[in-house]
């Protein structure tokens, strides 16, 4: 068993804990847009301070602390400090060993390879790790890149769920994805 | 307007005080293929004390996060089991669950009939643009009652339960509220 190999180093990220001094701020400034709310889901999308931040992120680590159910990252340049994103796996159900997964790079350090090396050190943690048997993803249909990552990964379109989302005066789809750790794995090694 | 709506031929909605939920609740839990058909996590015995602190919380919010209705039968008066509406989300999505606790009434027409009440009150009053449901590959009443109920199919999610050493998928079924009311003009079937 190669231990060496660490879980949260990929080749140009790092997975790492919240730094709750200065994550805040960097977190509240992706949000003077709708964009990274909006292509995750329901949530209203609406500018938040470095406080509404912050006490979400204190819940998150308190989740963490008291529970065993959600794994949260925040990720980094492989090389610096800066904040690119968050990773999770959340809702995870150990009884039928199942969970979801969600992943957000901020909109000005998109497309550049970020969040595939991201996607793969989580995937990596839920099925080398937690030993998960499937992973969701849930996505709006409008958000073609998050779709494009999930299935470069291997992710099946599951569910369609239609008109869940209404946003600029229309209705959208709710597209959900799996993928089996058995599927996954024939790719890995 | 027809203000008539929670009532249908069988079963009327009705609102139960949090104590009746939580000694119910817990009755019917102990009937495990009742939590096995109802909830992916373990079938577990929770204690009445416990149901009931959890429902008080959730019921004295204003505008409650769970719209929860006991199932009543109209011959008889007998609480037979419960249907409640949570997750709503700004969009007019919720999801709905539905439980009929006493078994001799399953089978029967009752769960339909109590979800054709609750996608009334869903479409005709909340205003939801469409409500959601999830229900386990091996619950075929179930899947056959939200059919009727006028649910249609959207999708699989496979593997999702581990029971019984079987791997089982997870359906998701969703309704419109425009599919609802063009299908039964407002009003359940049969009324
Ligand atoms: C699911 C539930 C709410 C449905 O309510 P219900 O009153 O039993 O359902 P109805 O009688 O209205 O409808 C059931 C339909 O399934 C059919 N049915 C019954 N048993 C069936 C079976 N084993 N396989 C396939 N169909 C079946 C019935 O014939 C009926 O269809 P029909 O009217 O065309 O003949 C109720 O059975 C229940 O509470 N079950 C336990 C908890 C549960 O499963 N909750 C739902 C979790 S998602």
């Amino acid at each position: 068993m190669n231990l060496n190999q660490s879980l949260y180093l990929g080749e140009r990220t790092r997975l790492t804990r919240i730094e709750l001094e200065s994550d805040p701020a960097a977190l509240a400034a992706w949000t003077k847009d709708a964009a990274l709310l909006r292509s995750l889901g329901e949530e209203v999308a609406r500018p938040l301070s470095v406080w509404d931040v912050k006490k979400r992120l204190e819940k998150v680590e308190k989740e963490m602390d008291e529970g065993d159910t959600l794994y949260y990252f925040h990720i980094r340049p492989r090389e610096g400090n800066t904040l690119l994103g968050w990773g999770k796996i959340y809702w995870i159900l150990w009884a039928s060993q199942i969970g979801n997964l969600e992943l957000a790079i901020a909109p000005s350090e998109q497309g550049k390879g970020y969040g595939s090396d991201a996607m793969g050190l989580l995937l990596r943690i839920a099925f080398r790790e937690l030993n998960l048997h499937r992973v969701a993803v849930s996505l709006p249909s409008y958000n073609l890149p998050g779709i494009a990552l999930a299935q470069k990964f291997g992710f099946r379109q599951e569910v369609c769920r239609r008109e869940v989302y209404l946003r600029d005066g229309k209705h959208w789809d709710d597209l959900s994805f799996g993928l089996l750790n058995a599927e996954w794995s024939a790719n890995h090694e | 307007m027809n203000n008539d709506i929670f009532t249908g031929r069988l079963v009327r909605l009705s609102a139960e005080e949090p104590e009746t939920y939580a000694e119910n609740f817990s009755r019917w839990w102990q009937d495990s293929e009742y939590g096995r058909l109802l909830d992916m996590a373990p079938a577990r015995l929770f204690s009445p004390k416990r149901t009931k602190e959890w429902l008080e919380k959730e019921l004295e919010k204003d505008p409650p996060p769970v719209r929860m209705f006991g199932i009543r039968t109209l011959e008889g008066d007998n609480l037979i089991g419960f249907v409640d509406l949570s997750g709503m989300t700004p969009h007019g999505d919720a999801f709905v669950g539905i439980g009929v606790g006493e078994r001799e009434y399953w089978g029967r027409g009752y769960g339909s009939e109590a979800m054709s009440l609750v996608l009334r009150f869903a479409f005709t009053e909340l205003g939801l643009h469409r409500v959601s449901l999830m229900v386990f590959g091996y619950n075929l009443r179930a899947i056959r009652a939200y059919k009727k109920a006028g649910f249609k199919h959207e999708g699989r999610m496979r593997e999702m339960i581990w029971r019984n050493n079987e791997r089982t998928d997870a359906l998701l079924m969703g309704v419109l509220g425009e599919e609802w009311l063009a299908q039964f003009g407002g009003a359940p079937e049969g009324k």
